[in-house]
This record gives C-alpha cells, structure tokens and sequence, in this order.
C-alpha cells in the first residue's frame, strides 16, 4: 500500500490481531467479569478496538494508489 | 415487534412526519439534479461530500439484522455472538483491499455499476453478466429480507391486528421508499440516509441509557444469567463456535465489501480524501451500534424468559416493551428508537433497490436489448425497473412471511458475493489475472457453495461444514482456478 509500510508487515498486524480477536487462548470454564462483561470479551474486544484504530490509521495515510 | 404496546396518536403523527420528510427529500432531490443521466441518478455526479458519505455509508451498511437479528442472535448464544461486532469491522478491513483504486479508476473510465469494472479490467462479457446475476440475486435475497422486517416490525405495533398489519407495513414502507427513491435518484437516498443514519445512531446511543435506567448495570443482567441454566452463554466460545468466527469474519468481511450498493458509494465520493476519511470513521461504528444491538439482547436474555427458536428475533422488541411500560418518557423514546429501526430498514432496502435496478439496466438491458438506446431512456427504464423489483418482492415478502428468519437469508447472500471477491481484489492488483480462469473459478466457486449450501449432506450441520460457510470452500476452489489458471503458460499459435 505505501512504501514505507509493506504489504507483509499490514498483513502480519492484521494476523496477529485476528489471533487475540479469537478467543482461543481463553479458558473455556473461566467465567470472571469486569463490569458485566466476561473478561475474555473484554480482550476480544481491546483487540478489535487496535484493529480499529490500526485501520483507521491506514485508511487516512496518503498511498500510492491515490495518485 | 408483536410484543410492543401499541403506540397512540402522537407516536404515529411522528411517523408520518418522518415517512414525508422522505418523500420531500426525494423530491429535493429531483429539483436538485443537473442533467437527466445514469452518472447523475444512480451516482449524483460524484460529488458527495465526508458527511453525506459517512452517513449514506453507516445507514446502508447497518440494516434491519443488526438491530433484530443481533440481539435475537446473542439471546440465542450469548456472548458468543460477539462475532456480529467483529464482522462488521472486517468488511472495512478488507475495503482498504481494492476501494481506494477503484474510486480513482471509476473517475477516470466513468464506472457506474460495480460490474463496469469487471468488464473494463476483463472484457469478458461472459464474465461481466455471469458477476451482475449474482449481485442482483444476493442483493434481491437482502432486499427481501428487509421488506419482511419491515413488515414484522408494523405487524408488532398493530397489535391483535397483526397479521393484516404486516402485508400493509411491507406494501406502504416500500411504495414510499420507492416513490422517493424514483424521484431523486441515489442523491435523495443519501439525503434520507443523513435523517437516517442520524436517527440511528441518536436510537443506539439513547437505547444505551434506557436500558442501563431501566434494568441497572450490564453486571446485574450478567449475575442473574451466571444463576441460571443459561450460565454457558457468559464462556468463551467453544471450538466449533471459533470456526464459526473465522468463517463469519472471512465471509462477511469479504462478501460485505463487495455490496453492489456500498461499490456505488465509493464512486460517488467527490475525492480519494474524502473516502479515506469515510472508512476511517466507519471504523470505529461497530461500537456504537452492533455492540449495542449485542448487550440489549444479553439484557433480555436476563430479563425475559422463555423465547425460543424463531422467537428470539423479539428479544429487540421484548426489552422495548418493557421500556415503554415504565414511563412516559420512556415511551416517547421508544418512539424515537422505532424510528431508528425504521430508517435501518429503509435505508438498506432503497440502496439495494437503486442498486438492482441500475445492474439490471446497464449491464443486461443495455447490452442484450437495447445496446444504443439513450441515456436519458435507460435512467426512465431503471426508475421502471425499480417499480418492478419492489413490487414482485413486496409480493413476496408477504407470501413468504413465515418461511425463513433473518441470520439464514444472511448466510446465503455472502456465500455468493464472495465468489466475486478475486475479480475486485485480487484483478485491481495483478495485471496478469486473466478472464477466463477468473470465470470457470467464479462457476466453480458458485457450485460448491450452492451445492454445500442445498443438498442434503449429512456432514453439513446448520449450513455449515465443519464450522465454516460453503461460501468459502467455493472461494478456496474459486481462488485455485484463478491463480492455477492466470499463471499456466499461454499457448501462442506461431
């Protein structure tokens, strides 16, 4: 998308956001809350919220493409 | 909605206030036109501006389903259906794959359907319709959808007189989408989407407070499903139900992006600029509006008990019900957020409607029929078509009111837009991707998921084969045939 950040290097943050998104590594019988949320959506959610902004990010630097 | 207490006389002179300022913005819209063209009806001149692209974006993007579907979904599983919140981010993810480049290339070669594309990078025109057919049957699949929403949500405020009250809710709402749809073009639908998505937004956030007032913090709805049977819908999801969420991030991140409708919008933006500054907001809206749908069915869940199956689609309605009940103020918001469910509603089906006919105007009328009739003739035959495809599937909507519910009509819908993703993603890109691999990965694609998605296989467990939507396992051929295909050495004759 733009030099100075690699196709490769946008798709491995995405990856690993998509990896703490998921909630694989959670225990499954862990039932622990924090405000009403469980904690394990809590997580998901923080990660959605990087991608977010990380997406965000991306979106509003100028590209090649735009030329 | 059949549980809502029906709403007085005040409540439905601001409906009707609402309905007709939607009527004058399509008529707005009319006088505001520049020349009696495709470019101008289905594209308004390519000049929308940050706030009516955001807006025109949010309201169209953000249907029916994410309101009833969302909160019957997370009723149903819990927290689980967390997904929903997710997968509507992924759609702006994988935007950023080809949007940016087809803004800038439909400018310049004057694209109007999504399908000009295809045939201006490919010159197939095997290609070309095959990819309008399956846009107009997934769109019309979704536009069915939302007229049956629509009609549930009138038959929920007629109370007893309900069943009557559907047929005239689906056949009223679409006259009058139609009308001011036909009036003004894609320049009033996005003014109607600005009322629209405001609404929508103004009905999350004060749906928010109305529930916290009502039933207390999320912790209090949380205990009390931690003490029942439903205490399996606070755990993270199991296995298979992790699948699913790669499967729904991958289908609907990709099929979402290639919304005929959304395709439009990104040729209307008046700069790159101003599309960037779109997508990055609409970043940040699953927050404010499917997270929410989320916690409001995680409150009924809580509070009312014993929905089951097909009923869980009232768990929306449910909690406003019990809003209504508790004051008068609360009742005076409910009205605002029926509103909001409306504008959802109507603002997805009118772009898909203008959407459809457009497709079917350009790319098949003016190819197949009628290929040097005028533009002037082609913007009155789309503005008939329009009249046309609502009316057969308001007829439908209402023959079919209890056949399906809305997460299946979803389901299928994406299983065939993604088989269009490798012409738009992968043909903006690579110079080499060639016609005919990009059509036999396209019939490919469409038949394995067609097939996995219909016959009746044992191995298929609630239309999906271990955990993930036959759409992809259609993609995953579709993409083999495409890059199999593109890379194998030409055979030149000498």
């Amino acid at each position: 998308m733009g030099k100075t950040f690699p196709i490769a290097g946008i798709l491995a943050i995405y990856l690993s956001l998509l990896a703490l998104i998921i909630p694989w590594y959670w225990p499954e019988d862990d039932l622990s809350q924090l405000y009403g949320f469980p904690v394990w959506v809590l997580v998901s959610l923080s990660a959605l919220f990087l991608t977010s902004c990380f997406t965000a990010w991306l979106c509003l630097r100028k590209s090649d493409s735009d030329r | 909605m059949n549980t809502l207490l029906p709403f007085g006389s005040g409540a439905w002179f601001f409906f009707f206030c609402y309905l007709c300022s939607l009527l004058l913005l399509g008529w707005l819209g009319r006088k505001a036109r520049k020349e009696d063209s495709m470019q101008d009806f289905y594209l308004a001149g390519r000049g929308f501006s940050f706030f009516v692209l955001f807006l025109t974006l949010y309201a169209t993007q953000y249907s029916g389903n994410t309101v009833f579907g969302v909160a019957g979904a997370s009723y149903r599983l819990g927290f689980s259906w967390l997904i929903s919140v997710h997968y509507m981010m992924a759609i702006i993810v994988f935007y950023q794959t080809f949007a940016f480049k087809l803004h800038a290339l439909a400018r310049d070669r004057n694209f109007v359907t999504p399908v000009d594309f295809i045939w201006d990078r490919f010159g197939s025109r095997a290609l070309a319709t095959l990819s309008s057919i399956v846009m107009i049957v997934a769109l019309s699949n979704y536009l069915l959808a939302q007229l049956m929403t629509m009609g549930r949500a009138m038959q929920g405020l007629a109370g007893p007189a309900g069943d009557g009250a559907y047929n005239y809710g689906v056949a009223g709402l679409a006259l009058i989408m139609v009308i001011y749809g036909t009036l003004g073009g894609i320049r009033a639908i996005a003014w109607t989407d600005v009322i629209q998505g405001a609404v929508l937004f103004l009905g999350f956030i004060i749906l928010l407070f109305l529930i916290v007032d009502q039933f207390g913090p999320l912790s209090a709805a949380t205990e009390i499903i931690a003490q029942s049977k439903n205490v399996v819908k606070l755990a993270r999801p199991d296995a298979s139900m992790l699948r699913e969420w790669v499967s729904y991030i991958l289908l609907v991140g990709i099929g979402g992006a290639l919304y005929p409708q959304a395709i439009q919008r990104i040729y209307s933006a008046k700069s790159v600029g101003t599309l960037r500054s779109s997508f990055a907001t609409m970043a940040f809206m699953p927050f404010f509006s499917v997270l929410i749908s989320l916690v409001v069915g995680i409150y009924a869940l809580a509070y009312v008990v014993g929905l089951e199956g097909a009923e869980t689609d009232q768990a929306f309605a449910s909690i406003l019900r019990i809003i209504q009940e508790h004051s008068l103020l609360g009742y005076g918001l409910v009205v605002v957020i029926f509103s909001a469910v409306l504008a959802a509603l109507m603002s997805t089906a009118d772009s898909a409607m203008l959407s459809i006919s457009s497709m079917f105007i350009k790319d098949i009328y003016l190819v197949y029929v009628s290929p040097n009739a005028p533009d002037t003739e082609l913007t009155r035959l789309g503005k008939l078509c329009s009249w046309i495809v609502v009316a057969i599937l308001s007829l439908l909507a209402i023959l079919l009111k209890e056949e399906t519910s809305l997460i299946s009509l979803l389901d299928r819908k994406f299983d065939l837009l993604v088989q269009i993703s490798p012409a738009f993603m992968l043909g903006i890109h690579w110079l080499g991707l060639r016609a005919a691999p990009v059509l036999v990965g396209l019939i490919v694609g469409l038949i394995i998921s067609l097939t996995l998605a219909f016959a009746p296989f044992g191995f298929i467990i609630d239309g999906k084969v271990w955990g993930f939507h036959p759409g992809l396992y259609g993609l995953i051929a579709n993409l083999f045939c495409v890059v199999i295909g593109s890379l194998w050495p030409i055979q030149r004759e000498t």
